[in-house]
């Protein structure tokens, strides 16, 4: 296997629960149980009112394109061979905005914002997991 | 109640005619820079005792300090990206105000080119740690180009905004660069040479996106009476405002920038109105930058940008003319170019294009804003107005 250039998620504290999650192919994001506040990227205390006790909560996994950039110029290694690809917003049906790719096959435009996506997740490297999405069938 | 208003006025602005320095570094270009902003007002460096400054390059204040020999009574390395400079000029005059220090000297100067740096496409390689927040943008192909045209593309969706209207920004600012013998890129284009250049990031194209250059500047910020024995004339900090947008823990209105947050609080200091205003540097990164921004500012509603831009508004004849040196987009871009927007600010102020076309006619208030980061996932916005005697 080719050896994976892009860089990788380093789990922390922060984050360390997501990952984890992620890489049993489950998408989980953290809901304060004090103000309920349903946020992305996770940390472990909460944007809002800085409270910790947090719950995770799984996500449907499907959502719309919020905004979209296909790329057709990145210098680094390990996406100059990738381009063009597609880096964008999803906005989950939870009403919450996660930045990631959105997976196609052919002609990138065939991705428009508003259209629905589910996650995929792509096991990037042996002890990481990316959630990334696709156009939903149908 | 104490304010920054009318608290401190530049006496010195010098922009380097460097726009590529293979044989002089980053430390030196800016110490030419400011020996040159020091001199047109008169003063030394010895006269210096408050000195900021900021840089992508790894260069720390301290050491900035170091080249020139300073041993100032206030030292401070803000580093917000773009805007740095901006929030410097407002941090000077509050120090100044405070009776902390009198003369502060604010220095940038960046070498991209000459050391080989990309700046909107770098990309990231794999690295040892990807820490909070990067690793959830980085792992995904994060540019600073595709940051920005995540803006532009959602902002098409909601309000109609076409590539043409993004690329008559750049068409202007073009035309302003040909006014400006030191700008990078001088010839004419048109709204067809924009939308025909390579894409970088849909929506936006290569000549969407700022140039890479190499560049230097520096500021003099005084109090009132010191900038009365000075040889320039004085140009006064009227209003200033800051602002910050970041990713709102995933409930965020993309097209609406920090602006919106610092225009409000430097318009009330000031004590003035849009209308009043003569003159606009507004950030240019990207052509998606100044439509946003100047929504946000609030020259016009939120999705009429577009519009808004069209018809030579921008130019030189307009109702606003914006970034009269030819802009990041084809003047000068070493990574923050916030320095240069006060330069164009206080020159237009001053008259010293005087007699040329680049000359705005009777400029009395000049506006300037700047954005550090990245629009599309966390950025810094300062706005400040600027007005002579
Ligand atoms: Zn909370």
């Amino acid at each position: 296997m080719a050896e994976y250039l892009k860089p990788v998620p380093t789990p922390d504290p922060d984050t360390k629960k997501f990952w984890e999650y992620a890489k049993s192919h489950e998408l989980r994001l953290p809901r304060c149980t004090a103000c309920s506040l349903l946020f992305y990227p996770p940390q472990g205390l909460c944007p809002r009112c800085l409270g910790d006790a947090l719950e995770w909560v799984k996500m449907r996994g499907t959502g719309v394109v919020y905004s979209m950039s296909v790329v057709y110029a990145n210098r680094s290694k390990g996406f100059k061979d990738e381009v063009p690809y597609i880096f964008g917003y999803v906005t989950l049906d939870e009403d919450v905005q996660m930045l990631t790719n959105i997976l196609f096959k052919g002609d990138p435009f065939q991705v428009k914002i508003g259209a629905a996506v589910e996650v995929v997740f792509d096991d990037a490297t042996p002890q990481v997991t990316l959630p990334k999405f696709r156009l939903r069938a149908g | 109640m104490p304010s920054l208003h009318r608290s401190a006025a530049i006496v010195g602005a010098y922009e380097h005619p460097t726009r590529k320095s293979p044989d002089k570094s980053a430390y030196q270009i800016q110490a030419e820079a400011a020996r040159g902003a020091l001199a047109e007002a008169g003063l030394t460096i010895r006269d210096v005792d408050g000195f900021m400054t900021a840089s992508r390059q790894g260069m720390q204040a301290a050491e900035i300090a170091e080249y020139m020999g300073l041993n100032p009574k206030m030292i401070d390395g803000t580093n917000l990206g773009g805007s740095s400079f901006l929030a410097h000029t407002a941090r000077a005059a509050a120090a100044i105000a405070a009776g902390y220090c009198e003369v502060v000297l604010i220095t940038y100067g960046e070498t991209p080119i000459s050391i080989g740096r990309a700046i909107g496409t770098g990309g990231s390689d794999r690295q040892n740690a990807t820490p909070w927040p990067e690793s959830f943008e980085t792992p995904y192909g994060l540019i600073i180009a595709a940051s920005y045209a995540n803006v532009a593309s959602r902002h098409m969706y909601e309000f109609g905004t076409t590539s043409e209207q993004l690329a008559e920004i750049a068409v202007t600012t073009r035309r302003h660069a040909g006014m400006n013998p030191g700008a990078m890129f001088r010839d004419p284009m048109t709204v067809a040479d924009v939308v025909n250049s390579r894409m970088i990031a849909w929506p936006l194209h290569l000549l969407d996106c700022c140039v890479i250059s190499d560049g230097a500047g520096a500021l003099v910020v005084t109090s009132a009476s010191r900038a009365r024995q000075c040889k320039t004339k004085p140009v006064w900090l009227l209003g200033v405002g800051e602002g910050l947008a970041h990713q709102s823990a995933g409930h965020r209105d993309y097209t609406t920038v920090a602006a919106a947050q610092s225009s409000p609080r430097a318009f009330a200091m000031a004590g003035v109105t849009h209308k009043d205003i003569d003159h606009l540097m507004v950030y240019d990164s990207f052509t998606i930058t100044v439509l946003t921004t100047l929504e946000s500012l609030g020259f016009c509603k939120k999705g009429e940008g577009g519009a808004f831009v069209q018809g030579g508004r921008l130019g030189m004849d307009g109702q606003y003319p914006t970034n009269t040196d030819g802009g990041g987009l084809s003047n000068n871009h070493p990574g923050m170019r916030g320095i240069f927007l006060v330069i164009e600010s206080v020159k237009q102020l001053r008259g010293d294009f005087a007699g040329t076309p680049r000359q705005v006619k009777d400029c009395k208030l000049s506006l300037c804003h700047g954005t550090g980061g990245t629009l599309g996932t966390r950025h810094s916005g300062v706005t400040m107005i600027l007005g002579r005697d």
